[in-house]
Formats: C-alpha cells, sequence, structure tokens
C-alpha cells in the first residue's frame, strides 16, 4: 500500500510540472499583454517588463517561474498592480471551497438516497420519478438552474439573499445550484449499481436467513453498492470546478472561480496560470485521496496489499 | 385428466421431424437488428429521437425560412414582449409591465399591427426567435463537430493502443493519463486563451478534452476483440491490421461507439454554452444557444423571456440527446436494461 | 416415517416480456422427516423455481397460479411476510449454488454467520460469535475462532461453501434446501461438500432437498429421487429405482449421459434437441420431441403417473398395458439386468406388466396417497 502510494505522489509531481510547464509555454504564446496599450512611453513599458522580469530569455523565466511554482510564488498579478498571485488566490479560496464541498455532500448524500429508493422500488412510478429527477439535474445547464434559483428564490420571494457573500445564507443557492450535477450523477451510478447488487447471490442468501427487506437493505445492499461510488467522486470534482465558474459569477461569490473568469477576461497571465495551476493540484490531490479512500473502505483491495 | 381417449393407433410411432427438436422458433436477428428493434420499444427514447429530428429540422430550414431576420437591429423596437399576431394569448399578447402598469409595449414602441415578434425583440431589437433558431443550428454545428473529431482521434487511438499492447499500449495509456488529470476546463480555457476566438477553436478545443473517455472504453473492448478467434482467424489469413479494424473491429465496436457518441454530443452542446457563456466562446454577432443565454442573464430580471426561451430550448435539447442516449445504451446492453 | 413437507399441485407462472411462461406446471412430492429427496433435471427444468418457492423468495415477476407447499402442516404460501422471515433460516434453510458470489464481499465471515442467530433470538455479538466459531470448526473451517473477522475473498471456494452452509445449519432447520451446492466447485472439493452434508444431516438431524442436474452426484447422497422436465416431475421413486429401474425415456437420457466406471462405450450418450419453450408448452408429453420412443399419443395426450412400485410412480404411455414392448437402449437394458439380480422375485416379470390400469388412474389423480 505504502509503495503504491509513493507512486502515485510520484506521478502526481510529474503532472503537475507538465502542466506547469504546458500553461507557461501557452501564456508565452499568447499574443497581447496587459503592457501591449500604445499609449504606454517605451520606457515605461521597458521598465514594466523588467520589473515583470520580461527582459530575460524564455528559458531564464521559465526556470524563474518552477522555481516560484515549488514555493507557491506565482508572480504579481497584472490586473491589480501590486498584489501577489498567491495571495489573490488564498484570499479568495474559502468561499469557493466551502461551497464546494457543501454541494458534494448534499450533491452525494442527496443522490446515494434518491437511487437507492428507485433501486429497491425499481419499475415502479417512484423509480420513474427519481430517474426524471436523475435526468432532469442532467440536462439543465447548471448557470440556467443557477438563474432560475436566483430569479424566484432571491428576486421574486426574498427567501434568499440574491448575490454576494454575506453570512451562511448566501452559500445556500449556490450549493443548491452546484449540487445539482453530483445529485444526477450519484443517483443514476447508485441507482445501477444497487439494482446489480440487489440481483447478487449474496442478497438472497441474506434474505433466506430470515432478513427483512429492509435489513438486508441497510446491512449489505447499500455498503456493498456505495463502495463503487468512491469512484465517480473524481469526475464529480472536476464538474463541480467548471459549475463554480459560472454560478460564482452568477451570485458574485468573491471566490476563485469568479476570479478566473474575470481574468481571463482580462488578460492577466500570471493569476490565469496561478489558478489553473491550483485548480490541477486540487484535482490531482481528489484523484489521489479518492484512489486511496477506495483501497480502504473496500476490504477486497485493502487486504490484497494495495496493488491495483 | 381423468378421461383418456385410447385408440387403435395411439400406440404406433409418432413421426416427429427430426430437425424440429433442433428447431430455434424466433427469427434470428443480428444483435444491432435486435438493438434496434428494442429502441423502437422504448417509447421515451422514440419521443426523445423525434423531438431532435424536428428540433434539427426547424434549425436547418430557418436558413431559408426564419420569422424576422436574426441579424437585423431595430433599435427602436428593443426589448419588445412576445406577441403572437393579435392573438390575445397571455405571455404572448406584446404587453409588458412599464413602470408598474401592464401596457401594450408595441404600441408604445411605434410598432405597425402586421409586425409582431413570437418570443419577443433583444436589447439590440432582433428577433429573438429567429436567433433560437440560428443559435440552435451553431450550437448543433458545433457540437456535431467536435463530437466527430473526438470519434475519429478517440477510436484511432483507442485502437492503436489496443491493437498493439506491450509498450506502445503503455506509453498510450500515460499519456492519457497525465491528460486526463489536467481539468478539462483549464485546457479549454488555455486553448481558446492561444487560438483567436471563433467557432474553429472552439470546437479544436472541445474536441481536444472530449477524446479521453472514448479513446479508453474502445482501447478496452479492442483488448477483449483482440484474442478472439475471428480476429485471430483473419490474423492468421494474412489480413493487414488495417482490414481487420475495419472489417473487424469497428462492427463490433459499433454499439460502444453509438452510444459514447450520444453521451458526447450534449457534453459538448453543453460546453459550448458555458463558454459563450462565461464570454470566451463564440464572438458576437454570431448567436448559439450560449451567447443568447449569456445576453439574455443582463436583463433577466426584467425581461426574463430573454433568456427563459434560449434556456428551454438547450435544456430540451440536451434532455432529448440524454434520453436517447439512455434508451440506445439500454438497447444495446440488455443486462443494463430495466 | 412423517412427512414434513407436502408440495400439492403447485401452478407457477412468470411474467416476462416475451410472455407468461408456465414454469412450475402442476408439480406435486413430498419430502419425509430425516430423508434426502433429490430433484434431477436440466436447468430451466423448473427444480430452482420450485425451492424458491418454498423458501418463499419467488422473484418479483413470479406467480402462483395453483397448489399449496404444506410446511409441518401449514401452507407455506398462506404465511406473512414476516412469518417467512422468522421461517426462513430458522426452520428452513438454503444453500446456494455458487460460493464465490454468495457471501457479502464486505462482511467478514463471523459476523455473516452470527448474523442468522441475532435474527432469529436474542442473543448478544459475543456469543453468538462465539457459536458461530464452533458451528464454522463443525463444518470444517480450521481455527475458526482466529478467522471469525477475515473476509470472504480470503477463503477458498470450498471453504466458502462450507461457511454458507454453517450459515444454513446454525438454527438446526428442519429443512435444508441445497441449490446445486456442488456445481460450481472442483471434483475433489465436491466429494467433501457432499460428505459433509451427509455428515451433518445425522448430526443435526435435518432432512433434505438437493437439487441438481447431475445423477452422479444424486448417487452418493439422495434416499429419494425426483426427475423433473418442462415444469413437471415426470418420474419418482428411491435411489435404486431410479437407477436400475427407471421407466420414462427422458430419465433413460439422463442415465445414458452419465459417464461411469462400468460405461463401455467410449462416447457419452447426449439427449438430442432442446427443452421446449414454456411460453406455449406442447400439447402431450413434453419430451415427445426428443423421444426416439415417441409414439402418437405422446403427442395428443399428456400421460398420468403410472404405478411401478408403491415408491415408485413415471408418467410414461410406455407404463400404459396396450403400449407395445420396446427394446430398450443397451445402458438401460444392463441396468434392468442389475436391478434382476438385486430383486431375484421379480425374475421372469416384464415390469410393466406390474402396472396394471385401473391403478394407473388412481394414481394420476392423487400421486401423494400412495407413497405413504
Amino acid at each position: 500500500m505504502t509503495k503504491y502510494i509513493i507512486k502515485r505522489i510520484c506521478y502526481l509531481l510529474l503532472t503537475l510540472f507538465i502542466i506547469a510547464s504546458i500553461t507557461f509555454f501557452l501564456m508565452k504564446l499568447m499574443p497581447g499583454t496587459p503592457f501591449n496599450n500604445p499609449k504606454i512611453p517605451a520606457e515605461q513599458l521597458a521598465a514594466l517588463k523588467k520589473a515583470n522580469g520580461l527582459d530575460k530569455p524564455v528559458y531564464v523565466q521559465y526556470f524563474k517561474y518552477l522555481a516560484g511554482v515549488v514555493h507557491g510564488d506565482f508572480g504579481t498579478s497584472y490586473q491589480f498592480a501590486g498584489q501577489s498571485v498567491s495571495h489573490l488566490i488564498s484570499s479568495r479560496v474559502a468561499p469557493s471551497l466551502q461551497i464546494g464541498a457543501q454541494a458534494m455532500v448534499v450533491g452525494t448524500l442527496l443522490g446515494i438516497l434518491l437511487g437507492a429508493i428507485a433501486a429497491i422500488r425499481a419499475n415502479t412510478w417512484v423509480d420513474s420519478v427519481a430517474t426524471i429527477f436523475a435526468i432532469l439535474g442532467r440536462s439543465i445547464p447548471n448557470f440556467v438552474f443557477a438563474a432560475l434559483l436566483q430569479f424566484w428564490l432571491a428576486f421574486k420571494w426574498h427567501i434568499f439573499p440574491i448575490a454576494l457573500w454575506d453570512g451562511a445564507s448566501s452559500s445556500v443557492l449556490p450549493t443548491i445550484a452546484l449540487a445539482m450535477a453530483p445529485l444526477a450523477q450519484t443517483a443514476r451510478f447508485m441507482r445501477t449499481e444497487m439494482v446489480d447488487v440487489l440481483n447478487s447471490d449474496y442478497i438472497e442468501l441474506a434474505r433466506s436467513k430470515g432478513e427483512s427487506e429492509w435489513q438486508t437493505v441497510a446491512k449489505h445492499a447499500l455498503r456493498n453498492s456505495m463502495i463503487p461510488i468512491v469512484t465517480i467522486i473524481g469526475p464529480m470534482a472536476v464538474d463541480l470546478m467548471v459549475g463554480s465558474l459560472v454560478v460564482e459569477n452568477i451570485f458574485a461569490i468573491p471566490g476563485i472561480g469568479e476570479q478566473f473568469v474575470r481574468s481571463i477576461l482580462t488578460n492577466d497571465y500570471p493569476t490565469i496560470m496561478g489558478l489553473t495551476m491550483m485548480y490541477s493540484v486540487m484535482l490531482v490531490v481528489v484523484l489521489l485521496v479518492v484512489d486511496i479512500l477506495y483501497g480502504f473502505i473496500d476490504p477486497r483491495i485493502r487486504l490484497a496489499g494495495g496493488s491495483k | 385428466m381423468a378421461d383418456y381417449k385410447i385408440n387403435a393407433d395411439s400406440f404406433t410411432k409418432a413421426h416427429i421431424e427430426k430437425e424440429a427438436s433442433e428447431h430455434i422458433s424466433t427469427p434470428s436477428l443480428t444483435f444491432t437488428q435486435d438493438a434496434f428493434r428494442r429502441l423502437k420499444r422504448n417509447k421515451v427514447a422514440m419521443v426523445a429521437l423525434w423531438i431532435l429530428i424536428i428540433m434539427i429540422l426547424l434549425s436547418v430550414l430557418s436558413i431559408w425560412i426564419s420569422p424576422h431576420n436574426p441579424d437585423t437591429q431595430h433599435l427602436k423596437w428593443n426589448n419588445l414582449p412576445p406577441k403572437i399576431a393579435n392573438f390575445n394569448i397571455p405571455g404572448f399578447n406584446g404587453h409588458g409591465l412599464y413602470q408598474g402598469a401592464e401596457t401594450d409595449v408595441y404600441k408604445a414602441s411605434g410598432v405597425p399591427n402586421n409586425i409582431w415578434f413570437a418570443l419577443g425583440t433583444d436589447s439590440l431589437g432582433r428577433d429573438i426567435l429567429s436567433r433560437i433558431l440560428v443559435g440552435t443550428r451553431v450550437s448543433l454545428f458545433v457540437a456535431f463537430m467536435a463530437t466527430l473529431f473526438d470519434l475519429t482521434i478517440g477510436i484511432l487511438y483507442g485502437i492503436v493502443s489496443g491493437w498493439n499492447g506491450g509498450i506502445v499500449d503503455n506509453i498510450l495509456q500515460r499519456i492519457i493519463e497525465i491528460i486526463s488529470s489536467i481539468p478539462n476546463l483549464v485546457v479549454v480555457i488555455l486553448m481558446l486563451l492561444v487560438f483567436k476566438p471563433g467557432l474553429t477553436s472552439i470546437i479544436v478545443a472541445i474536441a481536444f478534452t472530449g477524446w479521453v473517455t472514448m479513446a479508453r472504453l474502445i482501447r478496452a473492448q479492442t483488448l477483449q476483440l483482440r484474442d478472439q478467434e475471428f480476429v485471430l482467424a483473419a490474423k492468421t489469413l494474412g489480413e493487414s491490421p488495417w482490414k481487420i479494424a475495419l472489417h473487424h473491429l469497428i462492427p463490433n465496436l459499433s454499439s460502444t461507439i453509438i452510444i459514447q457518441t450520444m453521451f458526447t454530443i450534449p457534453t459538448a452542446i453543453f460546453f459550448e454554452a458555458f463558454l459563450s457563456y462565461i464570454g470566451i466562446g463564440i464572438p458576437a454577432p454570431t448567436a448559439s444557444l450560449g451567447t443568447l443565454l449569456s445576453d439574455g442573464q443582463k436583463n433577466f430580471r426584467f425581461l426574463p423571456y430573454q433568456m427563459v426561451y434560449p434556456a428551454i430550448v438547450i435544456s430540451v435539447l440536451m434532455l432529448a440527446f440524454n434520453l436517447l442516449a439512455d434508451g440506445l445504451r439500454d438497447a444495446f446492453d440488455p443486462r443494463s436494461a430495466r | 416415517m412423517s412427512k414434513i413437507l407436502e408440495v400439492n399441485n403447485l401452478e407457477i407462472d412468470f411474467n416476462t416480456y416475451a410472455g407468461t411462461v408456465h414454469a412450475i406446471r402442476n408439480v406435486s412430492f413430498h419430502l419425509d422427516k430425516g430423508e434426502t429427496l433429490a430433484i434431477v433435471g436440466e436447468s430451466g427444468s423448473g427444480k430452482s423455481v420450485t425451492l424458491r418457492t418454498i423458501m418463499g423468495l419467488l422473484a418479483k415477476n413470479g406467480e402462483v397460479k395453483n397448489g399449496e407447499i404444506l410446511f409441518n402442516g401449514q401452507d407455506i404460501l398462506k404465511k406473512s411476510e414476516k412469518e417467512l422471515n422468522a421461517m426462513r433460516g430458522n426452520d428452513i434453510s438454503m444453500i446456494f449454488q455458487d460460493p464465490m458470489t454468495s457471501l457479502d464481499p464486505t462482511m467478514p465471515i463471523g459476523k455473516q454467520v452470527a448474523e442468522v442467530l441475532r435474527i432469529h433470538g436474542s442473543i448478544s455479538k459475543k456469543s453468538a460469535l462465539d457459536e458461530a466459531a464452533r458451528v464454522l470448526e463443525l463444518v470444517g473451517i480450521k481455527d475458526a475462532k482466529a478467522r471469525l473477522k477475515d473476509y470472504p475473498h480470503q477463503f477458498s471456494g470450498g471453504q466458502r461453501q462450507r461457511i454458507v452452509i454453517a450459515i444454513a445449519i446454525i438454527n438446526n432447520p428442519q429443512i435444508l434446501i441445497a441449490d446445486e451446492p456442488t456445481t460450481a466447485l472442483d471434483v475433489t472439493i465436491q466429494a467433501q461438500i457432499l460428505n459433509l452434508l451427509k455428515e451433518l444431516q445425522t448430526k443435526i438431524d435435518t432432512s433434505i432437498i438437493f437439487i441438481t442436474h447431475d445423477l452422479g452426484v444424486v448417487a452418493g447422497i439422495a434416499d429419494r429421487v425426483a426427475v423433473m422436465y418442462a415444469g413437471k416431475i415426470i418420474e419418482y421413486g428411491t435411489v435404486d429405482e431410479i437407477f436400475y429401474n427407471a421407466q420414462h425415456p427422458y430419465t433413460w437420457g439422463l442415465l445414458e449421459s452419465m459417464p461411469t466406471l462400468e460405461t463401455n462405450s467410449d462416447r457419452l450418450h447426449a439427449i438430442p434437441g432442446t427443452p421446449p419453450s414454456l411460453i406455449n408448452p406442447p400439447v402431450g408429453d413434453a419430451f415427445a420431441a426428443r423421444n426416439a420412443y415417441a409414439m402418437k399419443i405422446d403427442t395428443e395426450q399428456e400421460p398420468p403417473f403410472f404405478k411401478v412400485s408403491d415408491t415408485h410412480y413415471a408418467a410414461t404411455w410406455l407404463l400404459h398395458p396396450e403400449a407395445p414392448a420396446v427394446e430398450f437402449p443397451p445402458e438401460i437394458a444392463r441396468r434392468r439386468e442389475v436391478w434382476k439380480k438385486m430383486n431375484p422375485q421379480l425374475a421372469g416379470k416384464d415390469p410393466e406388466a406390474q402396472a396394471p390400469a385401473p391403478e394407473a388412474k388412481a394414481a394420476a389423480s392423487s400421486t401423494e396417497k400412495e407413497a405413504d
């Protein structure tokens, strides 16, 4: 197991190195810089470039950048003069993580519930209703859903704040909007898994022991169908990151998603690079944690010595 | 059961046709025929299919027949609410709230009585219905093209990786592993920053991230097929790898390919809309469902119809694709069918 | 001997997309206390469905159209779900075919065995686990106490089947139902499991219904045998009667296709054709289409049970007094010779002659009465 984890961490570092390199060189290819304003006098431009290290050869800039990345230093934002990117990110990461985590927990738990109910009552109206929910959740784009929530629950009925980040109640609507995707995905996955499990021999054995239907579900079916759900947490985390860009934008939440969109629209390259790295790190770490977690909760993998 | 009619020839030898006992009574269908038969019986999937056919037809026909020119701006007639002829249908009668009172916006803006906009006009006075039709066409075009690239790259990559195995497979799989640990979104956004915004770069960007799933699925299947008798036989007979791929692998991979394609299209539609929505997608004035949603969002609180109709269209489109995809998967994989 | 279980005129239909499958078509049999009854038949003959119905575990699309299942005189089919739960795993328990998939992969085996005790009685976790360890030792899991916390995948197939057996016997059930318990196992392990079942039967004093498609397995374990074909029982009798004096051509086919040390031929016999569809069961004898001895009446009318002896009945028109004598397949003829040597008092008599017509009719209408 330890050997496997070490191997995975090496992969993770290699991946991050490649991502850092790709982002760096892509940024170098970019057509515009924030300094291509023709009104800026030549000397001032040179000074700006020098201050940002842009006068040196590309490979020097590259190593400098890599060294910086290792220390968590992504340079200075072009957009907010004098503000370091790492400070910009760290001051904005909390709301994004909070909403993301809430959406993930709410989405998966409700999804498990919905999927399990659909599977237990497979091919009845309960199943159909749950399936319709899951398909709608998959088909309505989250920014449409977010806008609708905002319009009805905040603008029309004043139940929750329309936007901005002020206390717990402002996290409710963004959380619901973001939770839709993981909910739909988990419900669908859970239903398929659970239908399989409920048809398995060990469930029949459990029934032949004299367990009631609910006992079988609680003791055997739920756990066995929930274990594979861990494998879709990774893809769902990616969806959440994508979703957070628009949802934070719609609700004007001072998070990294909103910042990312703004940086893209203003060509703030250091911030874009910093946030790209940030997102990649979050994703690879989630994937690794999920993988290790899977090994721990499934006795077949845990006891087989961690080989995959 | 108590009464038995027994007569003289009851105990003579019966004539039983030898073949009859081996006869299989249902007509034999190929796997694909059988799958489509199952699909036809799936009402939900068939409704979804018809909705899609109608939407695609309408959006294509609008090249020639469109209620208004989607690009003509009537600056004086901007933000008009929906109105259908002079029928007084609530919501489609051209009335809107102005300073708290319901007024006939068309009259107030001086629109002649014989001109109406079924879904209203946007802030530049363009007909929303016409723009939705164009937008649907553009979104579908982007999605289909992206999916086509997806398929080609994914199938080639998957077959090469699965067929060769060994070192080639190992290297190709490591590459996939690294690509898939970069968030899709980041790749797409970086690509859009590097290339000039426009249809082509959006298509390339979406295709670039989507092929990985397809390649994985195809590789896994190719690995299985590679060792099956009919492929071994073709190999032994000296057929070239390309011919084997074309005649033996692709037909057997077809169900995977069809199903995966149907799941890729709605994802591509979503991605296009998403990118246009956050402002790095299709540049103005070209309409797409994403740009329409993004435009509509600006006035959403006061003129909700500007966003609601594009939102309904994109949701129905994605819903129909998803339902059809589900239907296809159930039809091709009876085990997963309910 | 007293009857512990009596199945009368059972009829079960399954609703499928293709149509209604008449899976069980008027099946009657009984089980005596302490005996082992083997039900033999091809897959799809309805043997598993019958047993699952006895357990109250009929699939949701299955429907009992007719019949009764009397367990100690009470009809199982009339029991509530709660009563069934109290019965399952306690009075009647079941051993499944595939030990690789019949244990919960994510639960330690000790807990899975102890669970049965805790469902059917108030017993502390600790003493349930102690009891589980004792029974696991009894079924041959060595050092069971130390292995209670192990998971199923840490055991071999044979060991897992022993664990499944432990689950089945821990409450000393009156009836043990074994659904092809050795099919998924290696031949050497098969024998061990069969021996274990025989041993346990005397130890816990239980009756066993054993279903299999393999007559070879039956010889070693069963007291009586019932042969099923296309949702019906077509012949039943004691092990010796079925093995050496079989009457139904289908039973002959099964016997012929069984490899034995005594078989001279170097080819294995196979019954031609496939079982009929049970959506539209054939008129007459369902086996007629595959039967080399089929007569005209076989394709027209369903044969009743003809009595061969007090314990032996067969549903074939060949036993009708007017039916012509047939030339037996070589293997069956050889077995009949053995039968004659085993029963010298019958020497010279033709077996068919023992089945007069009037008795046959009586047997058909109330098959259960004679067997007492």
